[in-house]
Parts: structure tokens; sequence; C-alpha cells
């Protein structure tokens, strides 16, 4: 069978250097050439890349995450103990663990960014509505792992978040039992809340990034250019970009590695929540216990509705100016509460 | 070149894997779970025969001398040891060690919290016990925001990797940007 004809995917003329044999062997067995379908040269702007860096940043995620899995226990009385083991005894466990930690805080950054850039170019509306649920749900699900990765230091915060967790799940009655200790006898719910971290939740992980892709793939992103670009230069560009940011990641865990409490003493409230929870707990602080169910209903409640309220009646049709005015107040809310709960002082929601 | 590949693969797997002792020998715990102050009972077998064993209580941060113990002709042993004073609660491996520093037998062990002042207090003949072992009176451990202090110590190998790592990232990323720039150049 004669090699097929290498050719560069922008210009269409054959490529300056022929490919290696390794690079042609993969080419053809990997179906790459499937990979070079076209998409709008805007996508290769940066704006545009953040739900792509987002992706790379659960790559980082998954691949840390695996190795210090290998050296965490996740019984009660073995679980703050093995997280010391990981930053003193395992060759760079601590710096995996930072990385871990720092691509968790890049993640969800990226993705309030890409959230708020797709709500701008309103790329939310039909034929994308389920792109942007799936996205919504993406977001959710990062936040029950972030709150789940919080829990498994079972320091003084970790403890105190499963204490959160169990009042959250007492509130909401039959849904909520898994997450309280009288659920089940054979397993802590320390255990379980592992469980969820490193299987459950990463499997809803998963299906939902699967969807937001193919999805994205077939119906394209909402750009209003011609499609002439093809993905794979698309898919260079990202990997370069998301490359700069794992090493800035790898500066960043160097340097400024995150601590860990001493061990959690149950029934105490002393500490904060990790910084993206602090909105939460900031509602918790004028309202009660209750905020913490009130609070993210809200806010993806009411990410979830915007393709219904913002529907094209014509094709020239302009966004509702209310819509935008919520938008804003609900990110200008969202943001303030974290400075908020940043700044005021530790107060105790169990017993409120 | 496939053969080549396969083979490196395979002499890299060789070489990661690991020497195993000669572990055959049984431990058996009275209780796999024990409270801290507790008594740990235990009994040995298909170990050496005749021989002396090393005893080693191996927690994820400390390890802890549980003293030697000698086999009979059975190759088993029978032993109650208190639990060392100093030993915190937490996830524990009973290591049975031989002469040649082989180890032979293990089994696992969570020690967990004693029990509280007043639980304990109201239990038959342990009044005053929780008392002696909170030091002295002190009223245990308090809930605080702050951070440990860890000592973590990178050495000079972890310094060398990790600069690795991200100046392979840094140049692999700027290399793509390079090349993606190429072809969009070539391509106006």
């Amino acid at each position: 069978m004669p090699p097929r004809r290498w050719a560069s995917p922008i210009t269409d003329r054959p490529a300056p250097t022929p490919p290696t044999p390794l690079g042609r062997a993969i080419k053809e067995r990997l179906a790459w050439d499937a990979l070079e379908y076209r998409i709008a040269p805007v996508a290769n702007r940066l704006p545009y890349m953040l739900g792509g860096l987002t992706f790379s940043g659960l790559v980082s995620l998954i691949i840390t995450g695996i190795v210090l899995d290998q050296f965490y226990n996740p019984s009660p009385t073995g679980a703050h103990d093995s997280v010391l083991y990981i930053m003193t005894r395992v060759p760079l466990g601590n710096w995996v663990r930072a990385i871990h930690y720092w691509s968790a805080t890049l993640v969800l950054v990226s993705v309030v960014l890409h959230l708020v850039y797709v709500f701008r170019r309103r790329s939310y509306q039909r034929p994308r509505e389920v792109t942007w649920w799936a996205g919504v749900l993406l977001y959710a699900t990062l936040f029950a792992l972030a709150f789940t990765g919080t829990a498994l230091r079972a320091d003084q915060e970790g403890t105190e978040a499963v204490a959160h967790a169990v009042a959250g799940a007492r509130l909401v009655g039959a849904f909520g039992a898994p997450f309280t200790p009288d659920f089940t006898a054979s397993a802590p719910l320390l255990a379980r809340l592992h469980a969820m971290h490193v299987s459950f939740l990463p499997i809803v992980l998963l299906a939902l990034v699967g969807l937001h892709f193919f999805l994205i793939r077939f119906l394209g992103i909402h750009a209003g250019e011609a499609t002439t670009v093809p993905f794979t230069h698309h898919l260079r560009k990202l990997t370069g970009y998301a490359l700069l940011l794992l090493s800035c990641i790898g500066v960043l865990a160097a340097f400024f590695p995150p601590g860990i409490g001493y061990p959690g003493i149950e029934g105490a409230e002393v500490t904060k929540p990790y910084w993206p929870f602090l909105w939460i707990y900031s509602v918790e602080n004028s309202v009660g216990l209750v905020g913490m169910v009130v609070a993210p209903l809200v806010l993806f409640g009411f990410l979830f509705v915007v393709p219904l309220l913002d529907r094209p009646r014509d094709a020239g049709s302009v966004r509702p100016r209310w819509l935008i005015g919520l938008a804003v107040v609900v990110l200008l809310l969202f943001v303030g509460a974290i400075v908020h709960g940043a700044l005021a002082p530790q107060m105790q929601h169990l017993g409120m | 070149m496939m053969r080549t590949m396969l083979l490196t693969a395979g002499l890299l797997a060789g070489l990661a894997t690991p020497a195993f002792a000669h572990e055959n020998g049984v431990i058996r715990l009275a209780s796999k779970s024990l409270a801290l102050g507790a008594e740990l009972a235990m009994r040995g077998e298909k170990l050496p025969k005749n021989a002396t064993l090393r005893l080693e209580l191996r927690g994820a941060l400390s390890t802890f001398a549980l003293g030697t113990v000698s086999t009979d002709s059975a190759g088993t042993f029978q032993l109650g040891r208190s639990l060392p004073p100093d030993v915190r609660a937490g996830s524990y491996v009973v290591v049975a060690i031989a002469p040649d520093g082989d180890k032979v037998a293990q089994a696992d062990l969570s020690i967990t919290p004693a029990p509280a002042p007043d639980a304990m207090a109201a239990m038959p003949g342990m009044a005053g016990h929780a008392t002696a072992t909170t030091a002295g009176g002190d009223a245990g451990p308090r809930p605080t925001a702050e951070a440990m202090r860890v000592p973590v110590k990178t050495s000079d190998a972890e310094h060398v990797a990790m600069s690795a790592i991200i100046g392979l990232a840094l140049a692999a990323g700027a290399g793509l940007l390079a090349q993606a720039r190429r072809s969009e150049s070539q391509r106006s």
C-alpha cells in the first residue's frame, strides 16, 4: 500500500519534512485523520480555549490523584497520618499533592471564566442548550469533587467539612442519606466520601465531559464564521497553552504548597472552608445552615434556566436587558460573598 | 523496532518488580481494632521454627518496637503486650521480622482513640484512667484553625526532577505554540 500523501493541515501543501515512521504508524492506526475536521478560526483565540484549559487541569487532577491515592488511607484513624506521610515520606509527594491542589484551584477559576464567556456570547442558545446544561452540571460536579477532596485531609477543616455535609444531608432528608454516618455501619463516612471522590464523581465528570465534547464536535461552537481551520491545529495550540499552564502550576506547587491543619476534632467549628466555598459560608453567616442548601440552589438554578430565559425569537433578537442585569447581580453576589466570607470573622453554623 | 520496544519494556518491568520477602507466616490478632492503652494479644503461626523474631508496630509516620518473641518447634508463638504509651490512634501493621531481617508475617491493626473521659469514668473500674492517659490532667488537644508545621524536606534529586518536569512542560508547550504560529503564518 503506497504511503499516504502527507500534507500540512493548514495549507494543504505537502509538508516540508516527512513524518517519522512512528508518526505515520500512529496516524494510520489511530485514525488521526478523523481529528482533521474543520473548525472556526476564532476557536484558536485564548478566551475560546478556557474550556480546553479546564480540561487540561482535569487531566492533571486525574494523574496526580491516581498517584496520591496509592498512599492515602481513607480510614478515619489513618487519613491524617497518610496525608502527612505523602507530604514527608513519598518522593515528590508534597509537590504532587500541591499540583493536585493548584490544578483544582485552576479548574475552579477557569470553569467560571469559561461560563462567563459563554454567557457573554449567548452560546447557550438553541441548539446548544444541552451543551450549556452539561457544562453547568460539570461545574456542580467539580464543586462536589472539591468538597470531598477537602474532607479527605481529615484535619480540622476537613472534619468540619464532613460535619457540614452531614448537617446538609439531614436538611434534604432521604436524598442526603448516603452522606450521613447512619447510612451504614459497615463503612465510615470518610471512606464513603473517598469512594465518591475517586470513583463515582470522576465517572460522572468524565461522562459529562464526554457529552460536552460530543455536542461541541457535532453542533460546533457558536462562532458565526466559516469553519476553515483543522481541529488538529487547535489541538496543537491548546496543548501548547495547557503545557505552559501546567508548568506554571508546577512552579506554584513548588513554592506555595498547601499545608494541612492539625488532626480534626469533631464537634468543633473553628475554621473557614476552602476558598471556592466561601460564598456558601458567607450565606450561612447570614441565614444559618439552610444557606448551604439555598445558595447552591440559587446559583445553579439560575445557570440552569439561562437558556430558557433567553430563547431566540428571530435571527436578530437581542438579549433581554433584565437578564444581563440579573446575571451581573448573580456574579457580583458570588464574588462579593467569597470576599465577604474571607474577611468576615469565623462563625459557627452547625448549632444555628 | 517494535521488538526493541517490547524488549525494553520487559526489562524495565523486570527491574521494577520488587524483591518479595519470605512472608509465609501468619499473625492472628485477637482484635483488629484496639483503643489506645489496650492490650495487644496475638498468635503467630507458620513461622520459622525455634527462631527469635523481632516484632514491630509500623504506622505511616512512626515505627514502635514491640520487643522480641521466640517461636516453638511448631513455628508458633503467643503474646499479650500493652500498646506502647506514645503510640497515636491510626492505621498500623504488626510485623514479625526474622533474624536475617526478612519480614516473615504481618497483620493490619487499627488503633482508635481512647474512649472519652466521661464514658470511661462511667465504666466499672475505669474511673481515673482517663486522667492518667491525658498527660496529667490536660484537657487533651484543642481544635485549632492553625496549619501544622510539617517538616517537609526536598532532596536534591527531587529538586532536579521537579525542575526537569517543569522545564520539559515549558519547552514542549513553547515548541507547540511556535509550531502552531508557523502554520498560521504559512496559511496567511
